[in-house]
């Protein structure tokens, strides 16, 4: 609220010679300009009105848009598994990307592990080359033998036995390493077959890994955006809000201007109409002028800048504006 | 249902200011630009609160309220004036014509709606 002027300084005395140059009909065309001045007034009112009403409903408008705005900005970053819900759906898409890649990752180490097996493997086909060395031993051994056995005669019928039996043991135990290798070579390969494949799916993984890490990046940034925005927007409904309570100073500026009018316009009629009260010669029991204007008063303003031009007159304290009692 | 609520001022900016803080807050509003043209666009129609202007051009607010007190159905609708004018006196007239509150101007209408919240059931 502005604080209302302070008392009039008092005009200087004016010297008789300016008189010299008052034309004679002077009060009486001062009097025709008091309507002129309640009409420039009464337009002025008038057209503060008719703006600052247009003002008010853009701003109730843009206050209505703010508030809109931030609670949609707000949905944006509820985490609530709601019907349309946005940030749920992509809380949701990045939940299956982040288990996705977390079940690819299981898959890595099973590679590790296929890939220890293919070692085990070569180091199984090493130790069948050397069975296979121990039975072309054996079956030399047992050849020897049978060699031995002929030259002893009758004597070496028994050992001729065990000869021949240690030949097919060496045949078997070659037989067997023979089919062990094909088997541990048809695992090798089906194994490292696998591990290929395991190998492409882990670099897969890498790359769903890599998407969903810039996600997660993008969507943390999207939220805080959207957080900034709710938080920007509830501020402008806030503040437009308090433009649009402050705009109510037209209603009192209205309301003053309105009385001055009434005052202009009906000092016109009765100092038109009663040159004795345009003399000053007022009756007793007419009220002054200044009982007049203070008769129109509502607010406690106008109450304040009459009582600021008279000393005397009666003070009052500024209202407290928005105050609210019940009875 | 739907809550009515009676705006008079004779200020085009206020009435455009507290209609649309009640809009806001649910309820159908019905504007008049003094007494006489309020009790005319209500025609007899249910009222859940009156929120009125004392100064105005042709019927003023304590008029309006006297107006509307005498009428059974409104006998107990919640009045609040709404005004520039804070003298005690008038506060007073106000008080005795039947108002159930009075606010000064500017109001605040997050409060405003707040006093409503209390009077309107």
């Amino acid at each position: 609220m502005t604080t209302p002027p302070p008392p009039n300084p008092q005009p200087p005395a004016s010297g008789p010679q300016d008189c010299h140059h008052v034309p004679p009909n002077y009060p009486t065309d001062g009097l025709t300009i008091l309507p002129v001045l309640a009409a420039q007034l009464e337009w002025a009112a008038q057209e503060m009105e008719s703006q600052i009403l247009k003002v008010c409903t853009s701003f109730q408008s843009i206050a209505v848009r703010a508030r809109q705005c931030a609670e949609h900005s707000l949905r944006l970053c509820d985490t609530k598994d709601t019907p349309g819900n946005t940030s749920a759906g992509i809380s949701a898409i990045l939940a299956a990307a982040r288990s996705f890649a977390e079940r690819i990752e299981q898959f890595s180490r099973i590679s590790a592990q296929i890939h220890s097996i293919c070692a085990q493997m070569e180091a199984a086909q090493k130790v069948l080359q050397s069975i296979d060395d121990i039975a072309a031993q054996i079956r030399l051994l047992g050849f020897n033998a049978s060699i031995e056995a002929v030259h002893a005669g009758d004597h070496g019928a028994t050992f001729q036995v065990v000869a021949t039996e240690t030949r097919e043991l060496a045949q078997h135990v070659a037989e067997t390493s023979r089919s062990l290798r094909r088997t541990v070579l048809g695992l090798k390969e089906k194994t490292e077959e696998i591990e290929s494949k395991v190998q492409s799916a882990s670099a897969i993984a890498a790359e769903i890994k890599h998407i969903y890490d810039a996600m997660q990046a993008v969507y943390e940034e999207m939220r805080a955006a959207a957080l900034d925005s709710a938080n920007a927007s509830a501020q402008l409904a806030q503040q437009t809000g308090e433009a649009v309570t402050a705009l109510q100073f037209q209603d009192r500026v209205k309301q003053q201007i309105t009385h001055v009018i009434e005052a202009l316009r009906e000092m016109h009629r009765a100092v038109a109409t009663c040159p004795a009260e345009a003399a000053g010669a007022v009756p007793a029991t007419a009220p002054t002028w200044d009982t007049r204007l203070r008769a129109k008063y509502t607010m406690r303003e106008e109450r304040m800048v009459h009582a600021s031009q008279d000393m005397a007159g009666p003070r009052e304290t500024a209202a407290r504006p928005g105050s609210i009692e019940l009875f | 249902m739907t809550k009515t609520a009676l705006v008079v001022d004779d200020s085009p900016t206020i009435r455009q200011l507290v209609s649309f803080t009640l809009q806001q807050a649910g309820f159908d509003v019905v504007q008049g630009t003094d007494g006489r043209d309020a009790l005319e666009q209500l025609a007899g129609r249910q009222l859940s609160l009156v929120i009125t202007d004392l100064n105005m051009p042709v019927m003023d607010g304590l008029g309006l309220i006297r107006n509307l007190r005498a009428q059974p159905q409104y006998k107990f609708v919640p009045i609040l004036m709404l005004t520039t004018e804070s003298q005690e006196t008038k506060k007073q007239e106000g008080k005795a014509a039947g108002a159930t509150g009075w606010i000064v101007k500017p109001f605040n209408p997050d409060q405003l709606l707040q006093v409503i919240a209390k009077v309107v059931r």
